[in-house]
């Protein structure tokens, strides 16, 4: 896909959502992009126009490579969707349940292979996903009937805020080819921006996340 | 006419629409649905794992590419293990979305027989009243041939998500 975004860019728009959550100006749950702009804009350079993209809790920088637009992203996260951004016009789906994009990426390449339509399905999902069976069984079924889908694990070592040796113990699975992954350091915690936020008095520095 | 007629001729009546697709295991295998898809072209079938979840959340997705599924549960216990799509991602994609999705599925969930074979604790419950009150799209629990064919015939334009709980006791009745 031709980048219409840099990675300047992507990082001065997540600065900006940064401040207004800590200006308690987003009353709900953020998940804050950072460390992994150039791994993104790599793969993205491999998603063709009408590919399917599925995204997670963490959606803002596959958005905005994606092609979407910054105020439109920024005017759905202020009104408290950054878990729940949707673009039909970009086939672009989110799921804030871990993992619980893999299986419509499935339903998804299913049908683009029954219609013989030469487009790809892309589902990021993060290392916390592949702790969960619905992993395992969407990426057995498309290496199984070799369906267009490819799965890219985005591991920050992180499953809310736990490393995988504290997990899963040294367990390491060898996924098949439909399954990628890239590692990056993550900028900001889990959720929020590490900060205190006061939701209460809408200022920064008191209680709460 | 008995039960099983009613719900065959009502599964006849939806493949008649080129953007039906039938799902599930023992579909295209073993009883086909207990009898229910063995008339239906093996093109408008999937034959699927028993990976519940699997099935429910790749009927979504082929839902949004313009599919209209028919997911088949065999057992009406197991549907649990595919809850979490169904309650959070197929009754909630239209809303999160803002309507720029829409994910119509039509769930067949079969509660075992209980005569003249028991099937036992795990394959003979019935959930209808939870999912009454956890889904916002409609639970059926037809309990004649007509009520089956009346259920169906108000679906048939395959816009609307919802289950229909068929009760494998009933099967053979009239």
């Amino acid at each position: 896909m031709k980048q219409k975004i840099t990675k300047e860019e992507l990082i001065e728009f997540e600065d900006k959502i940064k401040q207004l959550w800590e200006e308690a100006k987003i009353p709900y749950p953020v998940h804050l992009c950072g460390g992994n702009e150039n791994q993104l804009i790599e793969i993205f350079q491999e998603i063709n126009e009408g590919d399917y993209i599925l995204s997670t809790h963490r959606s803002h920088y596959h958005y905005l490579l994606a092609g979407g637009s910054k105020d439109k992203l920024k005017e759905i996260i202020l009104r408290g969707d950054s878990m729940h951004v949707f673009d039909r016009e970009l086939n672009f789906i989110t799921s804030s349940i871990v993992s619980g994009n893999c299986g419509i990426a499935v339903g998804i390449a299913m049908a683009l292979k029954k219609k013989e339509e030469n487009k790809h399905v892309w589902c990021f999902v993060g290392d916390g996903a592949e702790d969960e069976g619905h992993f395992y069984e969407s990426v057995r079924y498309v290496d199984g009937y070799k369906l267009p889908c490819t799965f890219i694990i985005e591991d920050n070592n992180r499953s809310v805020e736990t490393q995988k040796k504290d997990r899963y113990g040294s367990s390491e699975i060898n996924w098949p080819s439909c399954v990628r992954r890239y590692n990056f350091i993550a900028k900001y915690p889990h959720v929020g921006s590490g900060g205190w936020v006061n939701f209460k008095d809408g200022v920064s520095g008191g209680v709460s996340f | 006419m008995k039960y099983k007629d009613a719900v065959k001729q009502s599964m006849e009546m939806l493949a008649k629409d080129p953007r039906t697709i039938f799902l599930g295991y023992n579909v295209c295998f073993g009883s086909k649905a207990y009898g229910t898809l063995e008339t239906i072209s093996k093109s408008k079938k999937i034959e699927m794992p028993v990976a519940e979840n699997l099935i429910m959340s790749s009927a979504i997705g082929l839902s949004i590419e313009g599919y209209r599924p028919i997911v088949f549960f065999e057992r009406h216990d197991f549907t649990l293990i595919a809850l979490d799509s169904m309650v959070n991602h197929l009754d909630k994609i239209e809303k999160m979305s803002r309507e720029e999705f829409k994910t119509p599925v039509i769930i067949r969930a079969v509660v075992g027989s209980k005569k003249p074979l028991d099937s036992g604790l795990q394959h003979t419950q019935d959930f209808s009243r939870i999912f009454r009150e956890i889904f916002s799209f409609s639970v059926y629990g037809p309990k004649n041939p007509a009520e089956v064919l009346d259920v169906y015939n108000s679906l048939k334009d395959l816009e609307k998500t919802a289950m229909i709980i068929e009760k494998k006791d009933l099967y053979e009745s009239p």
